[in-house]
């Protein structure tokens, strides 16, 4: 039944693309089977060589999309090549599933999507994982479902994404604007900035307070604070930094039917829904009393340890995506995380950028050139650099 | 000064009533209820039914004239507090303002001169009654202490103020520019900013955005904003008067450890050695380090506050220190710190600009005085 699996090849297997190599081969997809991997570095290839048993290894990522052994290209190189690889690999007609970010701006990612809206059939996916976290997926039940009524203010401080000196010191393009074109915003939560959009909606207006080398030897941002607002009248809070420890990663979205509370510890996560029993606004008209007691209906959903963690699927989540992705292929199912949707979590990060940089608000949507230019500014500063 | 401190009470309308009721019930060891004052005949009459043999006023000058007494407790709409409280301590009588201790840094820092006087001999003191609650105190026990270090981060959210139309219809002054200032910040949330401060200091600067919204109000009921403070601090403050289920969350974070509070519980999560010591030693790129967390909740030591109010804590430490002499839980001259908090916010939301610390408090009366003027009264009945 070979021929009914989705022949995935890897582009880039570093970190993340050695271990969704790794994965694959150790069939936790039985709908996929590997079929080739790309790296330009040397240590890579005999990495693959020596680990990946049966699986081509190829120096360039041309030879890999243009090999007709492959239906679906996984690009998992620094960001910058996202959008490029992406497309090259949707032009030989192969399915494509994009690492986090799409890109690390907009007009690159914005090219890459009216492509891929050409070409309907071919699977464009991206690596958005926290999407299948049972918590995240509750809340968007929830709002989607229409139990929140109107969304009034969402907030996360999403601050323990703890990485020290000699994080940033292993070189590379890390933390690097030339490299990987950011810090925190870029590496580290893209992640939430797409939950915080798929939540919370998008967007009119942000603003943002974005901190470069908070107690690091770093160029990069690793301290940035968003105020978002919305079309209805709803506020936001997004805070993140790299240096807090023991940091916090609490979610809150307060709406119309209640508030919702998600926090995640290492060794806990918890899901609160305060649900009212009526819409505020409708309570608020039919109150007559000063101060009115609350209609309070408490409901704990979801609270689980890190065993419940691993039952729950909150670790091992790439694996929900790729079999997400290798059933949307073979059998038409609906994406968990389209790959075009990957252009809103982006369009928040530059946007807090361009915010931060020139200390105005910025309207959504925004002049793509001017965020270009203020990140070659910063690239030009750095050695090596890079021509956007 | 032998005996109880005799307390009279200014303004009988909310608040004012339940101090009267207070010191009535004998719940103030060291004082007792002098006389009432209010211009308004139907709140005198209710203070009347309660405090039989208490006098009661039709106005502080009267009140003056006419009653024995020691001390007063403010509780009057914010634009008169300071008025009145001049009246009484140049008379020498001693003052408890009721928060915000004004409605302007102008006003509230020449009142600041005005005690430093040295014919004024009578004290005064401001309403701050959270400073009182065992988990603020706690935590104000630990950071002077050194527990976080140096502090790095704040994370404020105060929603759970929920006021509906009803509440803003019952007085046409509240949440109005005219009126009092101002809407949450200066009438609600002034407590949180003022435990803010006391527990964290004063930022340097501070960039905001005010919004009114689902009310019939003229004054902001949501704001967001950032304070920066020296050495790279910040702090996140988002506040909300329309939120059921509102949270009021107040994170502190320092190079030592964390701590997270609400109403009746604090967490702490912290290790032995400051973060840039871990940072600079470590070789691990994700340095993860071993946490601990304690957490602590106050039942039985908040059961007075639900009983009573965290108020009587305040009315007793105001009569005890004026008869010890000793210092305030929380003094007049601190009053103006949150009020330039709420000042600050206001004036970087209207003017769109991050605002400095300390500001040209001239300047802001001038914008609010315009603004008040220009105010539109909503609609309240």
């Amino acid at each position: 039944m070979e021929e009914k699996k989705v022949r995935y090849g890897i582009v880039g297997i570093g970190k993340m693309g050695g271990t969704h190599a790794k994965k694959l081969l150790k069939g936790l997809d039985k709908n996929a089977r590997l079929a080739a991997v790309c790296d330009t570095s040397k240590d890579r290839r005999e990495w693959a060589s020596a680990n990946l048993k049966g699986v081509k290894v190829y120096e360039n990522y041309g030879d890999l999309i243009s090999d007709g052994g492959v239906d679906a290209v996984v690009v998992a190189t620094p960001h910058y090549e996202h959008p490029v690889i992406a497309k090259d690999a949707l032009s030989e007609g192969k399915h494509v599933l994009i690492e986090k970010p799409a890109g690390v701006y907009i007009k690159a990612v914005r090219e890459l999507n009216e492509l891929a809206l050409k070409r309907p059939d071919q699977v464009f996916g991206i690596m958005y994982n926290q999407r299948t976290n049972p918590l995240y997926l509750k809340a968007k039940e929830i709002i989607d479902g229409g139990l929140m009524g109107g969304i009034k203010r969402i907030n996360w401080v999403i601050t323990n994404w703890y990485r020290p000196q000699a994080y940033y010191d292993q070189g590379g393009w890390r933390g690097t604007w030339a490299g990987e074109g950011g810090g925190v915003l870029i590496n580290q939560c893209p992640h939430q900035l797409d939950l915080f959009q798929w939540l919370g909606g998008m967007p009119v207006k942000v603003r943002a307070s974005v901190k470069t080398g908070v107690g690091r030897d770093i160029a990069v941002e690793n301290d940035v604070t968003i105020f978002s607002e919305y079309a209805n009248g709803a506020t936001g809070v997004f805070v993140t930094s790299t240096h807090d420890s023991p940091g916090t990663n609490r979610l809150e979205i307060s709406g119309d039917g209640g508030r919702i509370v998600i926090e995640q510890n290492l060794l806990k996560e918890t899901f609160v829904f305060n649900r009212l029993s009526v819409l505020e606004p409708e309570f608020n008209r039919n109150n007559k009393k000063f101060m009115p007691i609350v209609p309070k209906r408490n409901q704990r959903l979801v609270t689980g340890s890190l065993k419940n963690a691993y039952r729950l699927g909150i670790v091992g989540q790439h694996m929900n995506i790729f079999r997400n992705f290798s059933r949307a292929v073979l059998f038409g199912e609906r994406l968990i995380a389209p790959g075009i949707e990957g252009i809103n979590g982006l369009t928040l990060s530059n946007a807090a950028y361009l915010s931060g940089w020139t200390d105005k608000d910025v309207t959504i949507p925004f002049d793509d050139q001017a965020f270009i230019k203020e990140l070659q500014k910063r690239i030009d500063l750095e050695k090596g650099g890079r021509k956007l | 000064m032998g005996g109880k401190i005799r307390i009279a009470v200014i303004g009988l309308g909310r608040m004012g009533s339940v101090h009267a009721e207070n010191l009535l019930k004998g719940r103030v060891r060291n004082a007792c209820l002098a006389a009432g004052v209010d211009e308004n005949p139907g709140a005198a009459k209710k203070f009347q039914a309660k405090a039989r043999g208490i006098p009661v006023f039709s106005s502080y000058v009267e009140l003056i004239e006419k009653a024995e007494f020691d001390a007063a407790v403010i509780a009057v709409p914010h634009y008169f507090h300071l008025g009145i409280a001049k009246y009484l301590l140049e008379r020498g009588k001693h003052a408890l303002i009721e928060k915000p201790i004004s409605v302007t840094t102008e006003e509230a820092f020449e009142f600041g001169e005005f005690l430093r006087r040295s014919d004024i001999k009578a004290r005064a003191a401001v309403m701050y009654n959270q400073r009182t609650n065992p988990v603020y105190r706690k935590a104000k026990e630990l950071i002077d202490g050194g527990a976080l270090g140096e502090i790095r981060r704040i994370n404020l959210i105060v929603a759970s103020w929920y006021r509906s139309d009803a509440y803003y219809k019952n007085n046409a002054w509240r949440a109005s520019l005219s009126g009092e200032g101002g809407g949450v910040l200066i009438n609600q949330c002034v407590h949180q900013l003022d435990i803010l401060q006391w527990l964290a200091g004063m930022p340097e600067s501070i960039y905001a955005k005010i919004y009114t919204k689902g009310r019939n109000i003229t004054a902001e009921n949501e704001a967001t904003a950032v304070f920066r403070y020296g050495n790279d601090s910040i702090c996140s403050f988002s506040a909300s008067g329309r939120e059921l289920h509102g949270t009021n969350r107040l994170e502190i974070a320092g190079d030592k450890g964390r701590l997270v509070m609400s109403e009746y519980a604090m967490k702490r999560y912290y290790w032995n050695k400051p973060e840039p010591e871990v940072n600079a030693n470590t070789a691990k790129g994700y340095g993860n380090i071993k946490k601990r967390t304690r957490r602590k909740f106050y039942g039985l030591r908040l059961i007075p506050d639900l009983l009573y109010g965290q108020q009587v804590r305040i009315l007793r430490d105001f009569a005890d220190r004026l008869i010890d002499g000793g210092r305030f839980i929380s003094p007049a001259e601190e009053g103006i710190k949150a009020l330039s908090l709420i000042n600050g916010v206001y004036f970087s939301a209207w003017t769109g600009r991050e605002i400095s610390l300390p500001f040209d408090a001239r300047e802001y009366a001038g914008l609010l005085k315009l603004k008040a003027e220009k105010e539109i009264p909503a609609n309240k009945n």
